[in-house]
């Protein structure tokens, strides 16, 4: 990563073969098109290689970093397309208005054979559908407790305490 | 305001959602003005973050095939934030030496026919190596991936004469320059772009280098031009009057 920040192209090279699938799943699974997960993906690895300074050891992994840019990329265009739709007063297929237990069927399917499936499944379902429908779904709490129709402190600390299981069970450090 | 401990404890119930980026803009602030202060919420955050990309790196799919090579080729052509790096080594095909001594005249042609010896297959690498700090507006990295990204973009490069590196990204709808490291064109005199048209430069432009840097397309383009560039006096002019500082024909 320091030689990215220097401006060592082949470095980059190998971060991008090293991250992009997991951008690119990131920015699919909140996306859910490919077009527009396609287009996070460049962006995420332009920021990556433009901001390749900020980058802080301390503060987590590389990966870790980039996915977090990822996410909030992802969601920022998940919401952005939203207000487009909101002030085009037009339904488009798929993005928002999706039932939860479709975000959730395919969620799962996607991370079949993996740790964080079975961890996941150690959560309160209470817990569990308020991460999955922020974290896959691009939602706020807010709309995560209007989805749901809990109260919004519930659904915060459904939210922090079913991430703070989620790392026990899966030994993340920080 | 106050921060006090009642405060901080509803901030602090706020970070699991703001790992998740499912705060809005206040909240998000909330969060890191607690985060900056309070050592203890910065470490419980590190961990949610780690584990929320643990929630990402669980959906990994490949990113198309395609994609690689475009942002490959625009972080050639894209400048980093912070410390600037070493300076890149001399390129091999520095036109300049082939165009030293010519009669003024000939000179379009020679530069034309050595920024043809360097015309690169897109999008192979580009050692264009940054030599100062330079951030470009996202908005302009945006168009230029787009370009990029597109199947029969061509890129060409070359050292400008007087100092700097220019970069012709030539595709099917623009043509855009992207330079670095130009000196000031001096008083009552311009930089202007011309798009090169079977030899003929057609005038496409004016442009003033921000810190010697720019990105701009030109005016007037057709697929198959290609660019360069002259010192003109200001207001430009319909022909170039002086020897180009950087021509780029594709290959």
């Amino acid at each position: 990563m320091a030689a990215v920040a220097r401006g060592d192209q082949q470095a980059f090279a190998a971060l991008y073969d090293a991250v992009s699938g997991p951008v690119h799943g990131v920015a699919r699974a909140v996306l859910r098109d490919p077009h527009h997960a396609a287009e996070v993906t460049q962006e995420v690895m332009l920021e990556v290689w433009r901001t390749a300074v900020r980058y802080d050891r301390a503060q987590g992994s590389v990966r870790t970093w980039v996915l977090t840019l990822a996410h909030r990329r992802a969601v920022d265009r998940v919401r952005a397309v939203q207000a487009q739709r909101d002030r085009d007063q037009r339904v488009l297929d798929g993005e928002h208005g999706r039932p939860f237990d479709v975000v959730s069927e395919e969620v799962e399917d996607a991370m079949e054979r993996t740790r964080v499936r079975g961890c996941l499944g150690t959560l309160t379902e209470t817990q569990r559908d308020a991460v999955v429908l922020a974290y896959y779904g691009g939602r706020t709490y807010r709309e995560v407790a209007e989805e749901l129709g809990a109260a919004l402190p519930t659904v915060k600390s459904r939210i922090r305490d079913g991430l703070l299981r989620l790392r026990d069970c899966l030994g993340v450090a920080a | 305001m106050s921060t006090g401990p009642r405060e901080d404890g509803e901030v602090r119930d706020l970070l699991g959602a703001y790992a998740l980026d499912a705060v809005d803009d206040l909240e998000r602030r909330a969060v890191e003005r607690l985060v900056a202060r309070d050592p203890e919420a910065a470490a419980e955050l590190a961990a949610l973050r780690a584990t929320a990309a643990e929630l990402g790196a669980a959906s990994a799919s490949p990113a198309p095939a395609d994609l690689r090579a475009a942002v490959l080729a625009a972080v050639a052509v894209t400048p980093q934030e912070g410390p600037a790096p070493v300076a890149g080594t001399a390129s091999a095909a520095d036109p300049r030496g082939a165009r030293a001594g010519r009669r003024p005249g000939a000179r379009w042609l020679v530069a034309a026919a050595a920024a043809a010896v360097v015309a690169l297959a897109v999008p192979s690498s580009i050692a264009w190596q940054q030599h100062e700090r330079a951030v470009v507006a996202e908005q302009q990295a945006a168009r230029l991936a787009d370009l990029l990204a597109e199947p029969g973009t061509q890129l060409v490069r070359a050292d400008v004469e007087g100092g700097g590196t220019a970069v012709a990204v030539l595709a099917d709808d623009a043509g855009l320059l992207v330079a670095e490291g130009l000196p000031e064109p001096g008083a009552g005199r311009t930089y202007q772009l011309w798009a090169m048209r079977d030899g003929v430069p057609v005038p496409a432009g004016l442009f003033a280098p921000t810190s010697g840097a720019v990105q701009v397309a030109a005016e007037d383009y057709e697929p198959g031009d290609g660019l360069a560039v002259s010192v003109e006096p200001a207001g430009g002019s319909d022909q170039p009057t002086t020897t180009p500082v950087v021509v780029l024909i594709p290959g």
